[in-house]
Order: C-alpha cells, then sequence, then structure tokens
C-alpha cells in the first residue's frame, strides 16, 4: 500500500491498553485487542482498513473515519508557520539575552564542552572577557528589540561568569536604569565556587534567579568538577560557600543543576538532594553529560540504568500512593513532571494537520534566549557551537541576519520527505543543533537521530497514557512539586 | 493645554493617530515612554498630518514646551514597575500646571500625586472609571417598575465590540468617528476607554460597573442613558463602543464571561455590528463560526470584522493562566486578509489601512441607507 493510501497513524501498547496515535487530530483513541491488531497491520501496509471479515472491526473503522480519525493527510510542504514574522519576532520580541561575560572558567570539568581536547566542535576555554562597551551594547540591543515582553530577562553566562562580577553589576545597574517601566529579571548558572554572602544578597537585591551546577556528593561531584589550577575537587569549597549563605541571608533563592555521567552509577545523586538538609530546599533540574560536540559518545552504564528506572518507578508509584512521597528521590520526580509537562503542552488535538507545516523542534533562532559571546557575535542560545559558521546569526552592531535564522528555523526542510511522513511529527525535539556537523547543516546527522528521537516519543506518550489510565489530575501532581 | 504624555504604551497610539478628533483644548506637545517599552527613540505620525512626534526616553529629555501632564491608562503587571513611573511624573509636578489621569493608579499612588498636586498648586483631574458612581450622576434617577421595557431607538446604531481586549476597537472607533464627522453626520458616541470626554464624547458610563447595581438595572439604566443621549444630542447615528472581551477564552481565561456585552446587546439593538478580531490567517472558517456565536448571544450577526495585529500565545496564555498576547506588525494583517480572506461572506478590513477605512464607511453606509423603493425587472 502507498503511504499516500495510509492513515497517518502510529500504534502502541501500554501494559493495561492498547492505543491509536492519530497524527492529524494529534489525539489517542484506546482500541479493544482485535481493532488494534487489524489497525497495526494496516500501518505496517498489510492490509487496507477495510479488509477485515470481522464485522465488529469494520465498525470500529467506520466510527473511527466518522469521528475524523485515521486521516490520510500529510503536509504537502515543509515551512515553519512563523517563517513570514522572523523579522517580527526578532525586532519586537526577543523574551531573554544571555551574556557571555568570559570564556574563561577556574574549574576544567571532565565533560565540559569548552575544555580543549576532546570536545573538538566547540571553542576552547580562553581568557576572552567581555569589554563593557559590548556589554552595554548589548543590553541596547536588547532594549530596542524586547519591546512587546512584559517581563524581559537577562542571563550572565562563561565560562564561569562570577569571574567578571564587576562587568555583572556594571550591567545590572545599566539595565535597570534603561529598562525603567518593565519589570527586569536576571539570571546567572554559577559553579558556586566564587559564591559570596555579599555577591548572594546583589543578586536578591536585583531579582535574580540563580543556578548552581552541582553533580552530588563529593564522590561524584570531585571525579568531574574539579578546579582548574591544581586539580582538586570543588564540593567543599561550594558547601562551605552555600552554609555560609545559608547562615547570613537564609532567604536566598537557588536552583541546583546536576549534569550526569551516566557512565556510573547515579545512586549517591539522589541520596544527596533528597536528603541532606542543605541542598533539599533548592530546586533541581538534571541533564545528561552533552556529547553533541564531543567525537566519543556516552554510552550509559547498566548500573546507572537500573538505579534510575529504580528511582523513577518509586515516582511513578508515589503518585498512585503506594509509595511514600517522603522517601522519593527530588531528582527522579522532577524528572517526571518535566517529562508531563512536555507532553501536556504537546497534546493540543487539531482538526487536521496543514498542507505548509514544520515539524516540532525548532524556535525562532534568537528569540527565546538570544546568546551574545564576548565579541558580540550572536548565536540561537548558549547550546549551539560558537565556532559553527552557520549558528553565527549576526552581531551587535550590524544585526540579525534573518536569512540564515529562517534557515536554521525551517532545518526540517533539509529532510522534508522523511519528515512529511513520521509519526512524531508533532512532537519531534530535533532543532538545528542537532544537524550542525562542523559548521555545515547536516541532512544525514539530522536523520540519525529520527529512531532516539521516535523512542522517546513513544515512551513520553507512554508516560502520558498511564496517567491518564491511573486519572491522575495533572494539577495534583504540580502540587506534589 | 500643552500636554506631555506619560507614561506612552502602544496602547496610546489610536490617540496620537487621532488627535485632530481631542477638543480644541487639549495639545500633544510630547511623548514619553519608559525605556523598557522599547518605543523610545521612535516617531509616531498623526493621521492626516505630516508631523511626527518623537518619543522620548525620559521627561527632562522633552525639549518642547507643556504645562499639562497627561497620564493615559497602561497595564503593569507589578506594582514596583508603578511606583517607579510615578516616582517620574513626582518629579515633574512643579513644572506642570495639569494633570489629567485616565489611569486606574493604586490608591496609595493616587494619594501620592493629588497630595504633591495640592502642594505645587496643580490642577488634578482623575478621569477613570469608578465602581461606586450610580446612574443618578447620569441623570438617570426614575425608579425602574418591576417589570420594566425598553424604549426604542429611531436612530441607527452602530455597536463596536472586541473578541479580547487590545484588539483595537477604540481605533476602529475613532477611525468611524473621523470618517462620519468629515461626512457631515451628528455623531453621539460611547467610547469603550476612559477620558473619552477629551475627544468630545462619552466615556461608557461608570454605572456598569457598580457592583451594586443589579444586572437588569444596568440594561435599563443603559437604554434611558442612551435615549436621554438622543433626545439631548440629536444625533444622526449613534455608535456604542463596549470595552473588553466579548466572551471567556476558555475556562481558565474568563475576563468577565462577556456579562456587558451581553447586557449592552440587551439594552440596545445595534443596525451594524463591526466585530474587533485576533490575527489570524484570515481563517473564513473561524470568522463565520464567530457571526455565528455572536447571532446566538446576542441576537446579533456580525456584519464587518476588523482583524487586528493581536497574536495569541496559546501556551504561554494557559501556562500563566491570562491571555499573553504578541502584536505583529500590521503589515502582516493587510497581506492576510489579501491572501487568505477576500472571499469571506463576512467583509474583514484593516481599519488602520485608509482604503480599509473608506469601504468599511461605504459599506456601513449602504446598509443604513433606507431601501423603500425595490426595482423589479
Amino acid at each position: 500500500m502507498r503511504t499516500e493510501d495510509k492513515p497517518f497513524i502510529h500504534m502502541m501498547k501500554t501494559p493495561l491498553s492498547n492505543y491509536l496515535y492519530d497524527v492529524n487530530t494529534n489525539m489517542f483513541v484506546g482500541l479493544d485487542e482485535n481493532t488494534y491488531i487489524h489497525l497495526k497491520k494496516v500501518e505496517q501496509g498489510e492490509c487496507g482498513l477495510e479488509d477485515s471479515d470481522d464485522e465488529c472491526i469494520r465498525r470500529n473503522m467506520d466510527i473511527l473515519l466518522e469521528q475524523g480519525f485515521l486521516s490520510v493527510k500529510h503536509p504537502k510542504e515543509i515551512r515553519h508557520g512563523h517563517s513570514d514574522l522572523i523579522d517580527w519576532y526578532l525586532n519586537e520580541n526577543i523574551r531573554q539575552i544571555a551574556l557571555q561575560v568570559t570564556q574563561q572558567c577556574n574549574f576544567r570539568c571532565a565533560y565540559c564542552v569548552y575544555c580543549a581536547g576532546d570536545f573538538e566542535l566547540q571553542r576552547n576555554h580562553s581568557s576572552k572577557r567581555m569589554p563593557i562597551e559590548t556589554a552595554l551594547a548589548a543590553v541596547d540591543f536588547f532594549i530596542a528589540r524586547c519591546g512587546n515582553q512584559e517581563h524581559p530577562a537577562i542571563a550572565f553566562y562563561g565560562g564561569e561568569p562570577l569571574l567578571e562580577f564587576p562587568i555583572i553589576q556594571k550591567v545590572v545597574e545599566y539595565a535597570e536604569d534603561k529598562m525603567y517601566g518593565k519589570k527586569l529579571t536576571f539570571a546567572i548558572t554559577t559553579n558556586a565556587s566564587l559564591l559570596t554572602v555579599d555577591i548572594a544578597r546583589f543578586f536578591m537585591e536585583h531579582n535574580f534567579v540563580t543556578t548552581i551546577s552541582l553533580d552530588g556528593t563529593p564522590e561524584t561531584h570531585d571525579k568531574s568538577r574539579r578546579f582548574a589550577n591544581d586539580g582538586r575537587g570543588s564540593f567543599a569549597v561550594i558547601q562551605d560557600n552555600l552554609k555560609k549563605i545559608m547562615e547570613h541571608c537564609p532567604e536566598f533563592k537557588f536552583s541546583f543543576n546536576i549534569v550526569t555521567d551516566p557512565r556510573f552509577p547515579c545512586d549517591s545523586i539522589h541520596q544527596l538532594f533528597s536528603k541532606n538538609s542543605l541542598f533539599r530546599k533548592a530546586r533541581v533540574t538534571s541533564t545528561l553529560i552533552n556529547d553533541q560536540f564531543s567525537v566519543e559518545k556516552t554510552v550509559p552504564g547498566d548500573v546507572f540504568l537500573y538505579q534510575h528506572d529504580q528511582y523513577m518507578f518509586q515516582s511513578y508509584l508515589s503518585l498512585l500512593g503506594i509509595y511514600d512521597r517522603n522517601n522519593v528521590s527530588r531528582v527522579a520526580f522532577a524528572e517526571l513532571i518535566s517529562s508531563f509537562e512536555q507532553i501536556k503542552d504537546s497534546m493540543k488535538p487539531s482538526k487536521s494537520l496543514p498542507d505548509v507545516a514544520a515539524p516540532g523542534g525548532p524556535c525562532i533562532a534568537g528569540e527565546m534566549r538570544l546568546f551574545v559571546n564576548t565579541d558580540g557575535n550572536l548565536f540561537p542560545c548558549e547550546r549551539v557551537s560558537e565556532t559553527s559558521e552557520v549558528m553565527n546569526i549576526g552581531n551587535l552592531w550590524d544585526g540579525f541576519d534573518y536569512s540564515k535564522v529562517d534557515r536554521l528555523l525551517n532545518i526540517a526542510q533539509s529532510t522534508a520527505e522523511k519528515c512529511k511522513n513520521c509519526w512524531a511529527f508533532q512532537h519531534c525535539i530535533l532543532c538545528c543543533t542537532h544537524s550542525d556537523n562542523c559548521g555545515e547543516l547536516s541532512a544525514a546527522l539530522r536523520l540519525s537521530q529520527c529512531n532516539r528521537v521516535r523512542a522517546q516519543v513513544e515512551e513520553t506518550f507512554r508516560n502520558y497514557l498511564w496517567m491518564r489510565e491511573f486519572d491522575i489530575p495533572y494539577d495534583m501532581m504540580k502540587q506534589e512539586v | 493645554m500643552r500636554m506631555i504624555m506619560f507614561p506612552y504604551g502602544s496602547d496610546c497610539e489610536p490617540i496620537i493617530r487621532h488627535a485632530g478628533l481631542l477638543d480644541a483644548n487639549y495639545k500633544i506637545a510630547a511623548l514619553v515612554s519608559p525605556g523598557g517599552w522599547g518605543l523610545a527613540g521612535k516617531e509616531i505620525t498623526m493621521k492626516n498630518s505630516r508631523v511626527a512626534l518623537p518619543i522620548y526616553e525620559r521627561i527632562q529629555d522633552v525639549t518642547e514646551e507643556y504645562d499639562t501632564l497627561f497620564i493615559p491608562s497602561f497595564d503593569t503587571l507589578d506594582e514596583e514597575v508603578e511606583n517607579r513611573l510615578v516616582d517620574e511624573m513626582l518629579n515633574m509636578i512643579s513644572d506642570l500646571l495639569h494633570i489629567v489621569c485616565v489611569a486606574n493608579l493604586t490608591d496609595k499612588n493616587r494619594k501620592k500625586l493629588q497630595d504633591a498636586c495640592y502642594m505645587e498648586n496643580v490642577l488634578c483631574n482623575f478621569l477613570y472609571f469608578a465602581e461606586d458612581k450610580g446612574p443618578e450622576i447620569y441623570g438617570l434617577t426614575e425608579p425602574i417598575e418591576k417589570y420594566p421595557s425598553l424604549q426604542t431607538l429611531d436612530v441607527p446604531v452602530i455597536i463596536v465590540a472586541g473578541e479580547w481586549e487590545k484588539t483595537d476597537k477604540f481605533e476602529v472607533s475613532l477611525a468611524l468617528r473621523e470618517r462620519f464627522l468629515r461626512e457631515g453626520y451628528r455623531v453621539s458616541q460611547v467610547g469603550s476607554r476612559n477620558g473619552c470626554e477629551m475627544f468630545g464624547f462619552h466615556s461608557f458610563p461608570h454605572f456598569m460597573f457598580h457592583k451594586e447595581v443589579d444586572a437588569i438595572d444596568k440594561i435599563i439604566y443603559f437604554n434611558r442613558w442612551i435615549v436621554q443621549m438622543v433626545k439631548e444630542e440629536q444625533p444622526d447615528l449613534i455608535m456604542i463602543t463596549i470595552p473588553g472581551a466579548m466572551q471567556n477564552f476558555n475556562e481558565q481565561l474568563t475576563r468577565g464571561f462577556g456579562v456587558l456585552h451581553h447586557q449592552v446587546f440587551q439594552a440596545v439593538i445595534p443596525d451594524i455590528f463591526v466585530m474587533c478580531t485576533f490575527y489570524m490567517s484570515a481563517d473564513e472558517d473561524a470568522l463565520e463560526e464567530l457571526s455565528r456565536i455572536c447571532q446566538y448571544k446576542f441576537s446579533v450577526p456580525v456584519d464587518a470584522y476588523h482583524m487586528s495585529n493581536l497574536l495569541i500565545d496559546i501556551n504561554e496564555s494557559e501556562a500563566q493562566r491570562q491571555i499573553i498576547t504578541n502584536s505583529i506588525y500590521r503589515k502582516s494583517v493587510s497581506k492576510a486578509i489579501v491572501e487568505n480572506g477576500s472571499d469571506s461572506s463576512i467583509p474583514i478590513f484593516n481599519m488602520l489601512e485608509q482604503e480599509d477605512c473608506d469601504q468599511m464607511v461605504e459599506m456601513i453606509l449602504e446598509k443604513l441607507t433606507p431601501k423603500d423603493v425595490q426595482i423589479v425587472f
């Protein structure tokens, strides 16, 4: 059967039920076993919708068709719906700007993408710092382009941004003066080795959102996060700094970001952020090591996978009320909620896919979190490679290169035929950075990640359906957090 | 009065574009917009004028002469931000003779301004929707009988309403007013904002927001008020613009549930209904559906649409439990109408374009012209 004659669907099972995911309507339909088996064959091209002797199945097909499911429609052209509004978004609606105040760092983390050696596709640490004139020009650039935003934000990034605290102070003072009339927020991601009580007070006075990078217990953390000058682990210094801050300004709020190396066990990470009084107060987010720019890819170890699944399972059980919520890992629970948030936002029903559409994934480069490096060059966000020519979308003095932004937004045009026929179309997470192959946008690189993404989407679907099967209201989960 | 307008935001654009309609006492000398609002350094041109007003970032930068501070309505979601803006105003009071304020400031900030004006001998006039002003201040003192009836109007009525806030209702009503006045019609008008008296017409009546006036009484009072207006002003037509949103957006985003709209449509039956919508890619099905909803809710279908440049961000709106919108470039609206809306059974206009404005007025006049004689071939 030809692709264009097959209904655009994906069949899947959970331990309790069978489902049809209808791509056009972006909805799930629960099915009995026989109907599921029939549609599974249809999906695989083994038979047509009407090819069944079972009257019950044929009736079900009629019902599904009547209700608008099983459409054979696929997008005809790949083009993002906001393509014609790029100039508006980038001239009026930038949400956040992230300033790379320095390329230097006082740490040399084993997995850091900026460390020389293994990470060939990204810049290296250097002594480059952002001149104050550039930093203020970046604020002016932002002011001129965030008029539509109620809550604009300026973030400080590095290297380690606190190495350039005087620049941060000047930028904050300048931005608050120039941007009066708006509620301005600042954000910083720091390794906290230079965080003092005075700096914490400054952050509180100026509406900062502070994220501290910490990877777990001393053994786990110090394995990767070491000082550049003598190679010693940094956990003890960070812990001392936080203790002092909590003693002198207990109302200081911050969150932790954990970078997990899945080659090692994760038990101690879950324990630290759930049990230790200093660490359990803060919000926690966790990510796996980013090996996008690394030659050697990270393969999760068996012990990590076992422990991770165990903590996730306990989180699920706690939602059902059969496992004590107080004994659940906060790291795992946060991951669970984050996964639900993501799927909830993307499960919006639609009549059908439009003729012209683009798969999920790309954003308008620079609109969400415009990254400005020390030289004043502009990048979509801090996650892309600064050495990649295709990711450089302009500079502070000449403005944006809209044609490049359009190309990054419409990256799926490079894989159009595959994307048009992919059941994960609306839930894809591949953006321009996933196609960046040493400064060129590569369709092959993008396609090489499709199986991983589809597996991830299917896993997220299962979690969502599980939540629906057990009738757990989303609001209840949020309260738990 | 030579007015400096502060804080100037994009919501004030209709006031400047149609400044020619302002009462002769009011002259706009300068605009000042807080740095964070992204307008400082730009210019705005008044309609039918070559004069471009520069938008200053600070009050102290203004070089034009002024004697009055005009404080327009402005939205700040944060009290600290309002305090900061009021501090800027307090710093300039000694240079002023008057303050005209249509912003709904906090009680604390209003008192701060009043006290400062008193100390500096500055005349201070607050024109905002007050929820404690009843119908009696509009001369509506007749008691309402147990089963009241409505009085009919023999003057054509145009109602301008919006799918949501900030969909250009004020702009549309001013554009229509300008054209009708130019054609020589006498127009009695009720505006959706505070301080419409500066333009020589009525602000929406306070009693419609009064918490202690019964819902049915509001309908009767509004009807009587319009009838009274017709008697006093002898207009050729009446134009009413209803503030706020015509209905809730969804369960989370309710914004008045369209109750005010229901009351007005019960009080006055329009001959022409102009609906201001969100920006959409001129989706004809959606617009026809919207007209059907109006037919069911208010017993009146839509005669014409104005498409605003307000694009709704559904995901952000639901996350923040308030409507989060983006005001896209105006040129995109005209493009969407031309590309997708030209075959719509209900005409779609972009009233910021002169040609569209002319066409809508032509359409309204055509509809309102009595057709006593039918030519049969």
